[in-house]
Formats: structure tokens, C-alpha cells, sequence
């Protein structure tokens, strides 16, 4: 694909959207609900039409060249050997698999949205809002240079903030909406850091300066925030040195930030304040994963730092067992699936952390499709309990909503990873966990705990939610949603159980279609290889251990909640137990820690300084004031409202005018 | 037509009916004497610009003198009729009382 | 004439102070009106023969029948003498002294209309020729008229016809503005007096809520 062909079609993926985003917005209020609904989904059909373009463009491109660089427009100039910035895009396997899910999956949770938002009077704001998303996340995803990606990055933060605090007049849902933010906040600034480490200490191996650098302060030291400049030179940083391990450290701050993996992550389960759709698309299949698109990005550089690299894995193994564990608690439905997403997306920057980037993306693309079902499927669920969202209060939907709960089914299997997607994908990636990543195959193990983990809650949730009788009014009165919303969420369960199978065809293990499509992108490294595959035998038999895992989380989770065989109250009532369901329920006690650790100390010093500084200000202030005031006040005296005073004023200047003109003319004569 | 001689004094006649008025409009708190005294003033004024236009042999004087009379003659409609409405609502026909302005 | 015009001064002069001093409102008035008049034979002597007839029968004929209507309506109390020491008092006879002795020192023969005049001082005026009487005479210079008409230039046309030369070709926007003022001073004159709630009553409230609203202000 030619670079201008390339530009045209990025440019079209974000202009659709962009569009989308405007005509709501702007429009949206005076052109009523039928338009909303109509610009809103198109503009992101449109997006995903081209996107199948791009896809088929590069399916079909020659090897070698299935990766573009284009340049949109020259967005800053300062002259030849200044600073010169442009929109750059980069189209090849890896952004065009995550436009996919964008636009796809987020199709499919517009056209649910139509329906979710019917009776609600913001549904021309949320459209636009939600157009921004599909643009920013394209933004990011598409950038070839650190600076486009950093402001997708940001404007991502922004959309989830206005998604996240849509229902404004809530209270809590404006403070989970802050905490997005700033958590988020602390990810941008160390990503910008990394840009600015990344900008000052790359050097250039080839002697001549390519047009978009800043060459020539330094000889041989070449300025750029170029991605494709970056990894040409990226082993000028220095494989294993400190400084790529502190780039390499900031940039997963910042993914884990975007990704709410520990330590960034209680702001995950807050944002289910928005709406259902909004954690759909934002919270299971999009943002979420940004994170691990930022790492699998910048492979090249997480493998010249195997500290950094081994970190990722860690914090991504410890937060997926940490979230399954607080999940198997919860009782909101929305949380539950929140925690669970955190769980999965620990999987995923695990892979990318041990070098495992196309099992990585494989778990992204199958679960983007199993969570946006499990969220969009607990949209209806909600929808016809009457917004009642905790699950001890739901029950016995699976007989009042049929459609949903066989499809919600099927998505708890998935993400129990048993017979569909989330088996082969978990599976595979897990897999690797046994020969590659720090202290093999430690984390293996956990890995399948976590497998454990999820089939547990999964079943928990599906049991409790849709099995046994209703235990409430509402979910008495519970029916079935309506077509527009069934839709996309028969689609995405059709999706879950297909994908999985169709891309791992015929055997349900080893490599698969993601892997061949993905492995041009990450051929290229500098430092410590890719992750190696485990061979033939070690594979299957770590699938099989892997699978059991999973199959006696689900077989216990079905006992206890489904068939209410098996009761776990004794067992946690054991001394050493007890904490446990507490602990878990208060999820791990992080949102106070962090309020004692961060919030107060900072809350009292701004009442210190406000002590302190105040009177100081406010002393400058009407200390000026004052001044003009006295003097106006000395002024105002004569102004005495009497005309007689005006004329005499006017009298007693008139004549000495007069006086004074005749003198000059008559001493000039 | 003016003849040298009395030129001065159609313009010493104006200065003084015209400081008179002043004078008038500073002592009087009758707001219709007031207004007379303003009159009195554009008056003056009329007779210095006809003066001037006699003696000048100019007739651009009496023009301007014209637009005067118009002038006043519009303003004591105006003036007069807020007069009435400051009467009407019963306030004191005392230039010292109407101190609204005052800060 | 000259002794004409000198008794007609003096006259109008005396009838000033009328309107000036007197204690009585409506003797103001008439005081006025007989200046009035007075002025008006000022400007027949003086050959402004249109204005003579304008001034009488628009100002004495209707601003100041106006006036005593006015007077009569609204019956208006004689005031108290003013004080003697009053400070705007002495500002006022100050300034009768001042500005007129300083025009009448300007109005003399060897301080204005000399010819010879070069500096830009105010009591000096440089010459200029208008063209509309060039129609009616010779403009010619004058050692004595630095404008350079000749001497009956103004009666040689009639006073009429040379005034609406001049007021309907040089001065013709000045004039059709003057009448837009008219009309809305009558405009401004009817919507002054239309009726409101309140009467002529004296209103308390009324005078309240006027003092309020005009009081209203950031003090």
C-alpha cells in the first residue's frame, strides 16, 4: 500500500468519527433522536467499512511491505533542522488488528447503545462523546510519532471522563469520573517523560538526517518522536542500561494506568458509574487495552530491558490473580465484570511482558469480543430489572430472558475459557508462561490459579444472576430486551464461540491465524528475542493442565451457585479463612490506603497553604482596591447631584479660559 | 448696515445677556426660571450671530441664528415636558431637590 | 439708527435683569418675552428682516406662550430671595464683569479686523470669499470687511431670498437634520406627557419608587 493511499484511508478512519462526534454534538440537540442514533452509528459503520479496507490492503499487501508510514498533514514547522512535527500514521498488522476491534466491536455497542440510551435525554451527547472515543483510540492506535500518540493517549483519558461522568448529576458518578481522570493523569505524565528520555538521549546509527528529525545540534545525535525512527535506532539507547529500563519503567507506568493494573487500577471498578455501553466499549474492549497495545508497540524497547520486561509480567500476573480474587466477592454485576476484565488484561500485559505479543493480542481480540457480550448482556439485565444492579436481588432470569441469558452463557464460558474463545486463547498464552518470562515457570503457575479464579466467579455471577428463583419484585417482572439491543449481543456471542476456533483451526492449541498475521510486526528486536514457543508436547500438556484449571473452577462455581450442591461457608468460617471473603469484598482495602497515603496528606497541606497564603494575597489585593477607592472617594465629593454646582463649574472654567486666551492673544499682539 | 461705531455694542449687549443667564442659571432654583434663563442665553447668542452677519455683510450669521431658534425651540418642548412629568409624580419644582445624580 | 439701536440695547438689557431677578415666575416670563421682542426690532434694524419675523412668531409667539401655559399649570411657588454671600452668587457677577469687559476690549476697533493681522490669535480673522453671494454682487476686498462683500450686497437681493439661498444649497443637511430634530422633540414632547397611573396627585409611593430607581447603583 502506497503512502497516500494510506493517508487517505487513516484520514477517513478518523475523520468519520471526528464527524460523528461534531453532528451530535452540535447538531444532535435541535435535529432530534432519529438523527443522533442515524450519525452516531454510521459515522462509526463508515469507520469500520474502511477499516475492513485497510484490512484487506494489507492482507494482500506483498511481504515486506505491509507496514506504511504516512504523513497526514505538517502539523508544526519550524524550519529545515528545527522541530517538525506531523500527523503521522502507521498502518500495518498490529494497528489495523486493534482498528478492527475499535470500529467492530464499537459498531455493534452503537447500535446497542440506540437502544440502551432511548429514554434518556442526553442520548445526543452521549453519541458524541462517544464518536470521540472511537477517534481518539483510532488516533492512538494509528500514531507514528510520540506526539500523536500522546495526544490520542490524552484525549482517550478525556472521552472516559465525559462517558464515565455522563449521568453529571450524580454525585458519584462525577467523582468516579475524577478518579479516572487523575489516575489516568499520572500515566500521561510518565509517558511523557519516557517521550522526552526517549527525545533527548536517542542517537542516530545512520549518518545521514531523515526529514522529520532534528539533526545537527550534536553531530550524530539525532532529535526525533518518530516511532519507526525510534526502533531504526532504538539500540543506541543502550541494551540493558539504565536508561531503557527507566524508559522502559515509565512507558508501563503509563500502560498500566490506561490498563488499571496495579497499582493504577481502582479507578476500573468506579467507572462502572457510566453507562453499560460506555463499560463495553471503554472498560472491556478499547481503553482498557491501550495498555497493552503501548507495550506490545514498543517491543523493541521492553526487550532491550529484561528488569523492566520482567516487572510488566509480574504486575500483570499479580493483578489478574488479585482481580479475580476481589471478583469472587463482589455484588454488583457491573463490578464483577469489571474485576474480571482487570483480570484479563493482567493475562494480556503478562504476554506482552514475557515476549508473548501475538498470544497477547489474540487474548485481546477474543476477549474484546467476550467482555463487550458479558457487558452489553448485563445492559439487559439491568435494563429489565428496573436498574437494580446488585445481583443478590436478581435471579431466575434464565427462564424470563432466554435470548440473554443463553448468549450470557456463552460468554461466561468464554471468559472461563472452556470451549470457546477464551479457551484457546488463555490457553495459548499461558502456555508460553512456561518456558519464557523471569523465573519460569513461577508465574505459569498463577496463571493457572487465575484460571481457577475465573471460572469460579464466572459461574458465581452467572448462577446468581440467572439461576435459582427470583428474589426480587423486579426480577419477577424481568422480560426479555428489545431487538436492537438482542442483536449485537447475539452477534458478539456468535463471535465468542466461532473466533476461537476459526482462527485456531484444526488443532486447538499451538499457533494460530493471529500469530502468522501478527509476526512480521515484532520480527525485528534488538536485545532479548521474542518469546519461544513451547514445543509440541510441553504445549499440550500445559494446555491440559491449563484447561483442568479452568474446568474445576467452573464445576465448583456450578456446585455452589448453580445447583447449590456445595456450601463454602464452613470452610471460610476456619480461623485462617475468615479474612478472606473481607478481604476481597473491600477489595483489598486499596481505595483506603491510598486516601491515607495520598489523598489526606495532600488535602491538609492545601488547607495549610491556603491559611497561610490567603491573608498575604488578600492583603495585596485591597491594598490596590483601597488606593482607587480613596481616591474615587475623594473624588465623588463633587458630585453633588445639584445642577447649580455643575453650571458653576462650567461658569467658573469658562471664564478663565476666556481670561486666559485674552491675555496670550492680547500679550501676542 | 452696522455701522463700526456700534459694533461693540450689539456684542457687549450679548456678552451680557448671555452672562446674565448664566448668572441666572446659578442663583435660580426654580427650574422654570431656569429654562427662561437658558433662553435668555440662546437669545444673546442669536443677537451676536446677527451682528455679525450685519456688520460682516454675510448672511450665514442669520443661517445659524435660523438653526438656534429651531434648536431651542425643540428643546424647550423636551425640557418642559419632563418638567410636567417631574410635577405629575410630585416631586418638588426645585432644582436642588432633583439631586439623583448625586454619588 | 444708531440711536435706535443704542435705546433697544439699553431696553433689552433692563429686561434681562426682569428675567433674571424677578421673585415671581411669571413676571420672569413676561420680562422675557418683552427681550424677546426687543431683540426682534434689534434684528429688523439690523436687516435681518426673516429673522425679526421668525423670532417673533416662534419664540415670543410659541415657546413663550408655552411657558406661561406651563406657568399657569403648574403654579409654581415664588422663591426665597437668594442670599447675598452665596458663593455662586459672587461666581456669577464675577464672570458678568469678567467676560464682558474681555468682549468688549475684543470688539474694539485696534484689537479685531485688522487686516494686516498674520498670527493665528483668536481675535483675528483672515478673509475668505463665499461664493454664493458672488451670484448677487462683487465680492470685493475691503480694508474694513475681511470677507470681502459688498456693502448692500444683503439688500440687494432681499433678505428672504438670500437666506434661502444660502439655507437651501450650501446649508441644505444642516437644515433637513434640524427638522429631523423637530420631529422627534415633538415625538419625545408626547411621549413625556402621556398618562400615567398615577395623577397629579402627589404620590408618596410613586416619588419612592422614582427615588429607588434612580438610587439604585453600585454605591
Amino acid at each position: 500500500m502506497n503512502a497516500s493511499t494510506a493517508a487517505l484511508l487513516a484520514g477517513l478512519v478518523l475523520l468519520f468519527p471526528l464527524a460523528g462526534s461534531a453532528l451530535c454534538g452540535l447538531l444532535g440537540p435541535v435535529l432530534g433522536r432519529r438523527f443522533v442514533n442515524l450519525a452516531g452509528t454510521l459515522s462509526i459503520g463508515a469507520a469500520f467499512a474502511v477499516t475492513l479496507v485497510i484490512f484487506a490492503q494489507v492482507l494482500g499487501a506483498a511481504s515486506g511491505h505491509q507496514s506504511t508510514t504516512a504523513t497526514l498533514w505538517n502539523w508544526l514547522n519550524l524550519g529545515p533542522g528545527n522541530l517538525n512535527v506531523s500527523v503521522d500514521v502507521t498502518i500495518d498488522q498490529l494497528s489495523v488488528l486493534m482498528l478492527l476491534v475499535i470500529t467492530g466491536v464499537g459498531l455493534l455497542i452503537h447500535v446497542y447503545s440506540v437502544g440502551y440510551m432511548e429514554h434518556d435525554p442526553g442520548a445526543a451527547r452521549f453519541f458524541s462523546y462517544m464518536n470521540l472515543f472511537i477517534f481518539s483510540m483510532a488516533l492512538l492506535v494509528l500514531a507514528a510519532n510520540m506526539v500523536i500518540l500522546i495526544i490520542g493517549w490524552a484525549a482517550v483519558a478525556l472521552s472516559s471522563y465525559l462517558l464515565i461522568g455522563f449521568w453529571y448529576e450524580r454525585e458519584s458518578a462525577v467523582l468516579a469520573s475524577r478518579k479516572a481522570f487523575i489516575t489516568q493523569v499520572i500515566g500521561d505524565v510518565a509517558l511523557v517523560i519516557a517521550a522526552f528520555l526517549i527525545f533527548v538521549n536517542l542517537q542516530a546509527v545512520a549518518p545521514t538526517c531523515p526529514p522529520t528529525a532534528v539533526c545537527g545540534f550534536i553531530p550524530g545525535h539525532l532529535y526525533t518522536l518518530s516511532l519507526p525512527q525510534i526502533f531504526a535506532n532504538a539500540s543506541s539507547l543502550g541494551a540493558g542500561s539504565p536508561l531503557i529500563t527507566l524508559i522502559c519503567i515509565l512507558l508501563a507506568v503509563g500502560a498500566f494506568a490506561k490498563s488499571a493494573q496495579f497499582p493504577l487500577h481502582t479507578w476500573l471498578p468506579d467507572a462502572m458509574e457510566g453507562p453499560t455501553p460506555v463499560s463495553a466499549l471503554i472498560h472491556a474492549a478499547t481503553m482498557v487495552t491501550a495498555g497493552v497495545y503501548l507495550i506490545a508497540r514498543f517491543h523493541m524497547l521492553f526487550e532491550m530491558s529484561p528488569i523492566a520486561s520482567g516487572m510488566v509480567a509480574c504486575v500483570g500476573m499479580g493483578t489478574a490473580v488479585m482481580a479475580g480474587f476481589i471478583a469472587l466477592s463482589q455484588v454488583d454485576i457491573k463490578r464483577v465484570i469489571a474485576y474480571s476484565t482487570m483480570s484479563q488484561i493482567g493475562l494480556m500485559i503478562y504476554a506482552v511482558g514475557i515476549g508473548a505479543y501475538a498470544a497477547g493480542m489474540y487474548q485481546f481480540l477474543l476477549h474484546a469480543f467476550f467482555k463487550a457480550l458479558l457487558f452489553l448482556a448485563a445492559g439487559n439485565v439491568i435494563h429489565a430489572v428496573h436498574d437494580e444492579q446488585d445481583i443478590r436481588e436478581m435471579g431466575g432470569l434464565d427462564s424470563r430472558m432466554r435470548v440473554t441469558a443463553w448468549c450470557f452463557l456463552v460468554g461466561s464460558l468464554a471468559l472461563a475459557g472452556f470451549l470457546f474463545a477464551g479457551m484457546f486463547s488463555k490457553e495459548n498464552l499461558l502456555g508460553f508462561g512456561l518456558i519464557n518470562g523471569p523465573g519460569a515457570p513461577t508465574l505459569y503457575i498463577v496463571g493457572i490459579v487465575v484460571n481457577l479464579l475465573t471460572g469460579l466467579y464466572a459461574f458465581r455471577l452467572y448462577g446468581t444472576a440467572f439461576r435459582g428463583e427470583p428474589r426480587s419484585e423486579a426480577a419477577r417482572n424481568a422480560h426479555e430486551s428489545k431487538a436492537v439491543m438482542l442483536w449485537p449481543v447475539i452477534i458478539l456471542a456468535g463471535l465468542s464461540v466461532l473466533a476461537g476456533w476459526i482462527l485456531q483451526w484444526p488443532v486447538a492449541f499451538g499457533p494460530h491465524l493471529i500469530d502468522a498475521f501478527l509476526n512480521p510486526v515484532f520480527s525485528q528486536y534488538v536485545g532479548r528475542p521474542p518469546a519461544t514457543a513451547p514445543g509440541l508436547w510441553l504445549g499440550v500438556i500445559g494446555f491440559v493442565i491449563g484447561l483442568t484449571c479452568s474446568l474445576i473452577g467452573i464445576a465448583v462455581g456450578i456446585r455452589i451457585w448453580v445447583r447449590h450442591d456445595l456450601d463454602p461457608s464452613r470452610a471460610l468460617a476456619r480461623p485462617g479463612f475468615r479474612l478472606l471473603p473481607r478481604l476481597s469484598f473491600n477489595k483489598l482495602y486499596f481505595d483506603q490506603i491510598y486516601d491515607a497515603l495520598l489523598v489526606r496528606p495532600t488535602r491538609a497541606l492545601a488547607r495549610g497553604l491556603r491559611r497561610v497564603g490567603d491573608p498575604v494575597m488578600d492583603s495585596w489585593i485591597k491594598g490596590v482596591s483601597g488606593v482607587a477607592t480613596d481616591f474615587s472617594s475623594a473624588f465623588r465629593t463633587i458630585q453633588t447631584g445639584l445642577i447649580r454646582d455643575y453650571a458653576s463649574y462650567m461658569v467658573l472654567f469658562v471664564v478663565i479660559f476666556t481670561v486666559a486666551v485674552m491675555l496670550a492673544a492680547g500679550l501676542a499682539k | 448696515m452696522l455701522s463700526q461705531s456700534m459694533f461693540p455694542w450689539i456684542l457687549l449687549t450679548a456678552a451680557f445677556l448671555f452672562t446674565l443667564g448664566a448668572l441666572g442659571v446659578l442663583i435660580r432654583r426654580n427650574p422654570l426660571v431656569v429654562f427662561m434663563c437658558i433662553e435668555l442665553m440662546l437669545n444673546a447668542v442669536n443677537l451676536a450671530l446677527v451682528g455679525y452677519s450685519s456688520y460682516l455683510n454675510s448672511e450665514e450669521g442669520q443661517v445659524f441664528a435660523f438653526m438656534v431658534i429651531v434648536v431651542a425651540a425643540a428643546e424647550v418642548v423636551v425640557g418642559l415636558g419632563l418638567l410636567t412629568r417631574v410635577f405629575s409624580i410630585g416631586r418638588e419644582l426645585d432644582v436642588d431637590d432633583l439631586d439623583e445624580m448625586k454619588q | 439708527m444708531n440711536a435706535l439701536l443704542a435705546v433697544l440695547l439699553i431696553l433689552a438689557a433692563i429686561s434681562a435683569l426682569g428675567v433674571v431677578f424677578s421673585s415671581q415666575t411669571l413676571y420672569s416670563a413676561l420680562s422675557l418675552v418683552l427681550t424677546v421682542g426687543l431683540l426682534a426690532a434689534v434684528f429688523l434694524v439690523l436687516n435681518a428682516q426673516f429673522l425679526f419675523v421668525v423670532q417673533l412668531i416662534v419664540y415670543a409667539g410659541a415657546v413663550m406662550v408655552l411657558f406661561v401655559f406651563i406657568i399657569a399649570l403648574l403654579d409654581p411657588a415664588a422663591e426665597d430671595r437668594p442670599r447675598l454671600l452665596d458663593l455662586r452668587l459672587i461666581l456669577g457677577v464675577l464672570a458678568v464683569a469678567t467676560l464682558c469687559t474681555a468682549v468688549f476690549v475684543a470688539a474694539r476697533d485696534d484689537v479685531t479686523y485688522d487686516t494686516s493681522c498674520t498670527t493665528q490669535a483668536v481675535t483675528c480673522m483672515h478673509g475668505y470669499s463665499v461664493g454664493s453671494l458672488a451670484e448677487t454682487g462683487v465680492a470685493t476686498a475691503d480694508p474694513f470687511h475681511s470677507f470681502g462683500f459688498p456693502e448692500n450686497a444683503v439688500d440687494r437681493a432681499g433678505n428672504v431670498q438670500t437666506l434661502a439661498n444660502q439655507l437651501f444649497h450650501t446649508y441644505v443637511l444642516p437644515f433637513e437634520i434640524t427638522s429631523l430634530l423637530l420631529l422627534v422633540a415633538a415625538v419625545g414632547a408626547v411621549y413625556l406627557t402621556r398618562r400615567v397611573a398615577a395623577g397629579p396627585r402627589r404620590d408618596p409611593q410613586a416619588e419612592e419608587r422614582w427615588r429607588d430607581d434612580l438610587v439604585e447603583g453600585p454605591d
